[in-house]
């Protein structure tokens, strides 16, 4: 572990005092809180124990290891090497990728957009340029209609900024149709 | 195969910023560092059972808002003083609250500091844990979750941590990439002829010359943020980041004093609203027509310009002729022949 302005290597004098202390090296104050797994080695994972018995069951992808495991997606037989353990559930690398791709394991999801701040944004920013708002207005409803459903932030949220883009753009659309007919008339 | 949803719980502190903003989040596994970027977010995760450590360092972040915040409201009040006008003490007034307003939430906040969270294959930043306050509630709520993972630490490891040996394999660095300094150069002489400009302004009552010298700043503020991007995680000597840190103050304090002349203008000659010329002509003339502080004031940031942007210049080129150059397969090493001793 090192000091985080002077990369010099920290020793045990500094960890875990509970309040400032100071880097040997630069003497800037810091805190350094320090956890058991900082000292102990990785687990090292067992690759697999080849089948001894003819009746035991074979892993599906390395038929000549031992099953250890199903897998709790597809129910395959996973010997300790495809095992791979997420969350407390036993998957298969195949399984794994699968949700990945298909966005039906949230662990894995590192990115998502914000339909619903895009929709906001979409509606609240032409008010700089009012007549921009002929086209975005339209946009605007097409989006929240689109995307209503759609997964919003991973960590939880409302859907108050479409319900409001909706209102913003909906009165928008009521002005031009106001501004139209009095211009007609 | 569907996840249920997890449930998060903030953790004290945010990081916002102009191009996005940093919050961290509680799960029953993991901890989750959310980063949002315009219209999207992304996620980093780290397992209790994996995180080693949490390492801040205080930073003096906090003592430079308070001083830009010092120097924005000190301008403020004293060009309000300066209007002899009611509106202007009122708009400029206003202006130096809303300062002191952040000033005093800066105070209250406490120091700032830098945080980043290590497992055995990264060592990554936290933006959102930037004061100590923050870091200390924070750290209050994960030791019991992380006392559960991983255990409490044995006695022999805290003996051996106590013990003044550093156990742990060493932690993962980060490789620093080459930077030529070339938009550190381009900076540093667009400062320096910004400084030429308002030091030609104060003796010469030109329009042309105040322009000149905003046209500089507004270059030069684009040139500094180029410089400051792309000095991060590089080489560059860490006198010329700071120079650079330095001449993004300086150009974001020049653009509050020039708006703060703009306001000025506005109230001692309201008739020239429209007129911008008339009002450029006039901002022109302020610091040398309007007595000895603001030309004091106009000379203090024409030293600060050549104070960045001569050192700056001549740290970058240090930089620049230290750096070896790549042997190419056409050149052939020189041969050092021994000396030999004579008898």
């Amino acid at each position: 572990m090192f000091c985080g302005r002077c990369r010099a290597p920290l020793s045990g004098e500094v960890f875990n005092t509970r309040e400032l202390t100071h880097c040997p090296r630069c003497g800037v104050s810091m805190r350094a809180e320090v956890f058991p797994a900082f000292f102990r080695p990785p687990p090292v994972r067992s690759a697999g124990q080849t089948i001894v018995l003819e009746d035991d069951a074979g892993c599906f992808y390395h038929p000549h290891k031992k099953a250890v495991v199903p897998c709790a997606s597809c129910g395959r037989f996973l010997c300790s090497l495809c095992d791979l353990e997420l969350d407390g559930r036993h998957i298969c690398p195949v399984c794994l990728e699968t949700g990945k791709r298909k966005h039906e394991i949230k662990n894995l999801e590192n990115r998502r957009t914000l339909y619903d701040s895009i929709s906001l944004s979409l509606a609240i920013l032409p008010f700089l340029i009012f007549w921009l708002t002929i086209v975005t207005a339209p946009a605007v409803i097409f989006l929240v209609i689109k995307y209503w459903r759609a997964p919003t932030s991973l960590v939880g949220r409302t859907k108050i900024r479409f319900v409001l883009a909706f209102l913003i753009a909906g009165l928008q659309i009521a002005g031009w149709i106001f501004f139209v007919v009095a211009v007609a008339t | 195969m569907t996840d249920g949803p997890d449930k998060y719980r903030r953790l004290p502190g945010k990081k916002r910023g102009f191009l996005g903003n940093s919050s961290l989040w509680l799960g029953h596994s993991h901890l989750l560092a959310v980063s949002g970027r315009f219209f999207s977010e992304e996620y980093k995760r780290f397992y209790y059972e994996d995180i080693q450590a949490v390492i801040a360092h205080k930073t003096v972040l906090h003592l430079i808002y308070n001083v830009i915040y010092g120097l924005v409201i000190g301008l403020f009040i004293f060009l309000a003083y300066l209007t002899k006008d009611p509106s202007g003490y009122l708009i400029l007034g206003f202006i130096a609250a809303w300062f002191f307003f952040f000033m005093s939430r800066n105070i209250w906040l406490g120091p700032t500091c830098l945080t980043r969270i290590q497992t055995a294959v990264q060592l990554e930043l936290l933006p959102s844990l930037n004061r100590l306050s923050q870091v200390n509630k924070v750290l209050n709520i994960l030791r019991p979750l992380l006392e559960q993972a991983q255990g409490r630490l044995r006695p022999e490891e805290m003996i051996s941590a106590l013990s003044g040996v550093n156990v742990a394999a060493p932690g993962p660095t980060r490789p620093l990439r080459h930077e030529s300094g070339a938009y550190h150069k381009q900076a540093f002489i667009i400062l320096g002829l910004n400084g030429l400009a308002w030091g030609l302004n104060l003796e010469i009552d030109s329009p042309i010359l105040y322009i000149l010298g905003n046209t500089t700043i507004l270059f030069g503020a684009i040139a500094v943020i180029i410089a400051v991007v792309s000095q991060q995680d590089s080489d560059i000597p860490p006198a010329v980041k700071k120079l650079t840190w330095s001449g993004l103050v300086y150009v974001g304090l020049t653009f509050l004093i020039q708006t703060a002349f703009y306001l000025y203008a506005s109230i001692k000659i309201p008739n020239a609203a429209g007129n911008y010329w008339e009002l450029v002509k006039f901002m022109a003339a302020i610091p040398s027509r309007s007595g000895p502080w603001l030309s004091g004031l106009q000379i203090f940031l024409i030293c600060i310009a050549f104070g960045l942007a001569a050192p700056g210049l001549i740290l970058v080129f240090r930089h620049q002729s230290a750096r070896p150059e790549p042997q190419t397969t056409a050149a052939r090493p020189q041969q050092v022949r021994p000396p030999t001793l004579s008898r």
